[in-house]
């Protein structure tokens, strides 16, 4: 071995790990995960149940059920990019550094576009569904009710639209730096594989 | 204790020292090694129930811990501020080799040094000071093996260059 290499690896090896209570720190996370558990458990049922409750009660009105079918799918429109990037960084134990990061980029790329257009689905889709059920159940109401409605409806359109303006902008003071660093780090990785073939 | 705790707390103490000393390479101060060293044995845990190959235990290990160092680039753009004040402290002396005249400064100055390389030069140095072989090397950082031997030789044209000051 390389006499420098010798001389640092000496000096590297003396170095010892702080103390970590790493029972205390196993407890802790056998905790969260039995807690995380009962989430992943009660939550699809919570949401299926309600669903079911729902549809059940309003499959003879057709509007109200394009309505809150039109809300759920605004939901899971939003939310749709964070499981389909969360899936591709499960593997941190086993994929190699480069492999990584570009999947790390990936997904960052991907909340950074959430906001920018699964939100304007959402920001249109929702308020859409709230109106057509709204106006399904006020057919012999007032003209007052009917303006009401309206008012409600673009101000919930419009608070969407300003919620996803702040979001884009914070996700991009956030996570454009982050993918800037990483995307350095990979071209220093691809740099080292590129040059010497 | 759950046979995950025991199995947990078993590969924590065969595996504690490297990683430590992985982390504060990475990160160039203890507080940070601190908090990067237990979020990694957080993602050991994690990914526990998932690892089946014992053989291949060190590979998974240093994976993990590499990941989530390039990982802890998000913490570093915060904390970068505080992290050049403590280095115009504790490395911009005017002859810095004068005031590391002990083992121990030595040794402060050898992982201060490596935590301003580059990310992946910082990974391959560990590794190698780590007496990893090519092949693992290659294996954790993705890089062919062919390559490996020229990338260390120019880490460590420049880890000596640093050393100098």
């Amino acid at each position: 071995m390389d006499s420098d290499i010798q001389n640092w690896s000496q000096l590297w090896s003396h170095k010892k790990a702080t103390k970590l209570d790493i029972v205390q720190l196993s407890e802790r996370l056998q905790k969260i995960e039995q807690v995380d558990k009962l989430k992943r458990f009660f939550i699809p049922v919570l949401l299926i149940s309600s669903v079911a409750i729902m549809v059940y009660r309003l499959t003879f009105n057709t509007s109200n059920f394009i309505a809150i079918a039109l809300v759920i799918s605004g939901f899971l429109v939003s939310l749709a990019p964070l499981f389909r990037t969360k899936s591709k960084t499960l593997n941190v134990a086993t994929l190699t550094n480069k492999r990584y990061i570009k999947l790390e980029i990936t997904r960052l790329k991907g909340r950074l576009d959430l906001p920018k257009n699964h939100f304007l689905i959402s920001c249109i889709v929702i308020p859409l569904g709230m109106g057509i059920g709204y106006f399904s159940s006020l057919e012999n109401a007032a003209l007052e009710e009917h303006l009401f409605g309206y008012f409600i409806l673009v101000t919930l359109f419009l608070a969407l639209l300003y919620l996803r303006k702040l979001s884009i902008k914070k996700h991009q003071n956030h996570l454009i730096p982050i993918i800037s660093d990483l995307e350095t780090v990979l071209v220093n990785l691809e740099e080292c594989t590129s040059k010497y073939t | 204790m759950s046979t995950k705790a025991h199995r947990f707390k078993s590969i924590y103490e065969d595996s504690k020292d490297k990683i430590f000393r992985l982390c504060l390479a990475f990160s160039g101060n203890d507080m940070e090694a601190d908090d990067l060293f237990q979020e990694v044995y957080i993602k050991v845990w994690t990914h526990l129930d998932s690892f089946k190959n014992e053989s291949q235990i060190n590979t998974w290990i240093y994976k993990t811990a590499t990941n989530t160092a390039l990982l802890s680039i998000k913490k570093r753009n915060r904390t970068n501020e505080h992290l050049q004040q403590w280095k115009h402290t504790h490395f911009d002396s005017e002859d810095p080799m004068d005031s590391y005249a002990t083992m121990d400064h030595k040794m402060g100055l050898l992982f201060l040094a490596i935590s301003r390389l580059k990310e992946d030069h910082r990974i391959i140095i560990s590794l190698v000071l780590e007496n990893h072989s090519y092949q693992e090397i290659s294996e954790i950082v993705g890089i062919p093996v062919t390559h490996v031997g020229v990338k260390i030789n120019r880490i460590k044209k420049e880890l000596k260059k640093k050393l100098k000051g």
